[in-house]
């Protein structure tokens, strides 16, 4: 079988397993083990943000009662973030090599101003860009404190008084840092960048979308010289 | 309700507490000089708080080298007599023994920190009569409060997982009743009124003991928490430590930072986050691959 003649589900087969795939238009980005896993870091996210939230200001008491109360937020979130950690592994597993710095990072941060004035012709962006692979190690970093700290407070008198103090600082401060970062990473993934989305959906991008947001990975991937 | 059930301040509740009409603030005196450590107060607080349950036995070890009922406060056990041991060191050489007695308990600090980190809504209160007391029924059971607390009072129960502390006997102020420990008190050394009155007797005691040779005798109503509803009289009145009671408590700054500085700046920054993508997308729009087909935009 060609592939050019290779239909959308036959695609959509290939692409649970294998990744920087191109066919017809369309280029293979996730996997869908790499699909599942960020979905899975995703949901324990919200649970664990949603329950958090509860907890973090009087003005969102009230979503209390969608988790079954107070006293249930309580109980559920450090649950719901101890699966946030483990899935972030997974991903880590998964992501660790792809996200190490590479040529063209330098360039790419030093390049920031006219990326988000959508004004970059960086042609050097592979697969992630600096902004992504940033992006990715702050998340990974943020989870470990977040597990440290977290732990800390869901058994707080196990622990020496200095360090719980600590820990209810870490915990809001990576707290207000991951809230910032989801905004945008949300924002870039879906309407400012039409086209996005899919790869964690369908795990396709269109070559088009490649060429012009990552250029060094389309010709890597298509072959192609330009 | 009796007008003292109204409230002066409430736990994470953006508005006001209900409390319109005034009350007097009433308080605790004890007299540590005259305490004999006869512990009738502690049997009138678990009698009148039906705190004889099974949990205490458990809570309780056997042996543990003290006069003391327990070692520490329990969430079944809220008023200890402490059996502070001291060995006083005397002018000509000689050291003689003395039991610091101290009764442990929630001090219903005027500004209470436990009351401050708590992040549930009217879990805990402070009534318009000063005195602070949880709310079971809304405690999420965090143990926020065990780390605002300068005096370490609020105790998690395992069963229940809520925080419980002495209330003041709150349902007995409520009906005109004084506290069941004052009520117990064989000595007098354990008095209850309004907190201005009690200060001028303590003061009063105060200075009889120091005329009596007591020449550090003081009152301990710590400032830093803005005063308290239980003041004691400290014969040793420059060592508070050795009655185990911290000598310049404050709501801990940790706990207000944490609460008056992290928390606004936090919600600005995710607003402003938030308003900032608004921002982008008016003024840059979208950033779209040259040659995408409608198809292909539309297809999550
Ligand atoms: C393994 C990681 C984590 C553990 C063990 C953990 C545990 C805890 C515990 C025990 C508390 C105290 C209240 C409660 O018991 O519910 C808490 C509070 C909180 N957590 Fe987590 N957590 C973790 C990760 C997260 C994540 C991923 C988020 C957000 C996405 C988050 C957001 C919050 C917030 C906003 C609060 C309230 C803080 C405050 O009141 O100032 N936590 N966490
Ligand atoms: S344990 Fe209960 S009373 Fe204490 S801070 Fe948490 S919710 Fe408030
Ligand atoms: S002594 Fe502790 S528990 Fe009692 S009112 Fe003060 S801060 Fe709250």
């Amino acid at each position: 079988m060609s592939q050019e003649v290779m239909t959308q589900s036959q695609l959509a087969t290939l692409a649970r397993e294998k990744e920087d795939l191109a066919v017809d238009g369309l280029i293979v980005r996730h996997t869908a083990a790499v699909r599942l896993t960020h979905w899975l870091v995703a949901i324990f996210f919200f649970l664990s943000l949603f329950t958090g939230f509860v907890i973090f200001t009087p003005f969102f008491a009230g979503w209390a009662s969608v988790f079954g109360g107070g006293p249930m937020v309580r109980t559920l979130h450090p649950w719901f973030a101890l699966g946030f950690t483990i899935a972030i592994l997974y991903l880590y597993r998964y992501w660790k090599m792809k996200m190490k710095k590479e040529a063209g990072d330098e360039e790419w941060k030093d390049n920031f101003g006219p990326y988000i004035r959508y004004e970059s012709e960086l042609q050097n962006v592979g697969k992630y860009n600096a902004g992504q692979k940033i992006y990715f190690w702050a998340v990974f970093w943020g989870a470990i404190a977040f597990l440290a700290s977290g732990i800390v407070m869901w058994f707080p008198t196990v622990f020496p008084y200095f360090l719980r103090t600590i820990s209810y600082w870490l915990h809001e401060i990576t707290f207000v840092a991951f809230v910032i970062g989801i905004i945008y990473h949300i924002y870039m993934s879906t309407t400012a960048m039409p086209g996005t989305f899919r790869a964690m959906t369908r795990g396709t991008v269109t070559k088009d979308w490649a060429k012009w947001h990552h250029p060094r990975w389309y010709r890597e991937v298509t072959g192609e010289k330009k | 309700m009796p007008s003292n059930m109204e409230l002066r301040r409430i736990s994470a509740t953006p508005s006001p507490a209900t409390g319109v009409r005034t009350a007097p603030t009433v308080a605790k005196m004890i007299d540590t000089t005259t305490c004999i450590g006869c512990k009738a107060c502690e049997v009138a607080c678990q009698e009148w708080n039906d705190l004889f349950n099974a949990d205490i036995a458990l809570e309780a070890p056997s042996e543990f080298g003290s006069y003391q009922t327990m070692p520490d406060l329990t969430a079944n056990f809220w008023n200890l007599i402490r059996f502070n041991e001291h060995v006083e060191k005397r002018p000509d050489g000689s050291e003689k023994f003395h039991w610091l007695m101290a009764k442990d308990q929630c001090m219903h600090c005027e500004d209470p920190g436990c009351l401050k980190a708590c992040p549930a809504p009217g879990a805990i209160v402070q009534y318009t009569n000063g005195v602070v007391d949880f709310q079971q029924e809304h405690c999420i059971g965090c143990e926020y409060c065990v780390t605002g607390c300068p005096f370490d009072i609020p105790r998690l129960s395992k069963k229940t997982k809520k925080v419980y502390k002495c209330t003041l006997c709150t349902d007995r102020l409520a009906y005109g009743l004084e506290p069941a420990c004052i009520k117990a008190c064989p000595t007098g050394c354990l008095q209850f009124g309004t907190k201005e009155h009690l200060v001028q007797i303590a003061n009063a005691r105060v200075e009889q003991l120091k005329h009596n040779g007591y020449e550090k005798a003081a009152i301990y109503d710590p400032p830093g928490v803005g005063g308290t509803g239980v003041i004691y009289v400290l014969g040793l009145g420059d060592q508070p430590e050795l009655y185990g009671l911290p000598n310049d408590p404050h709501v801990p700054w940790t706990v207000s930072v944490w609460k008056h500085a992290l928390k606004p700046i936090g919600s600005l920054l995710m607003i402003g986050a938030l308003l900032g993508t608004i921002i982008h997308y008016v003024r840059y729009g979208r950033n779209e691959a040259p040659g995408m087909r409608k198809v292909d935009r539309e297809e999550v």
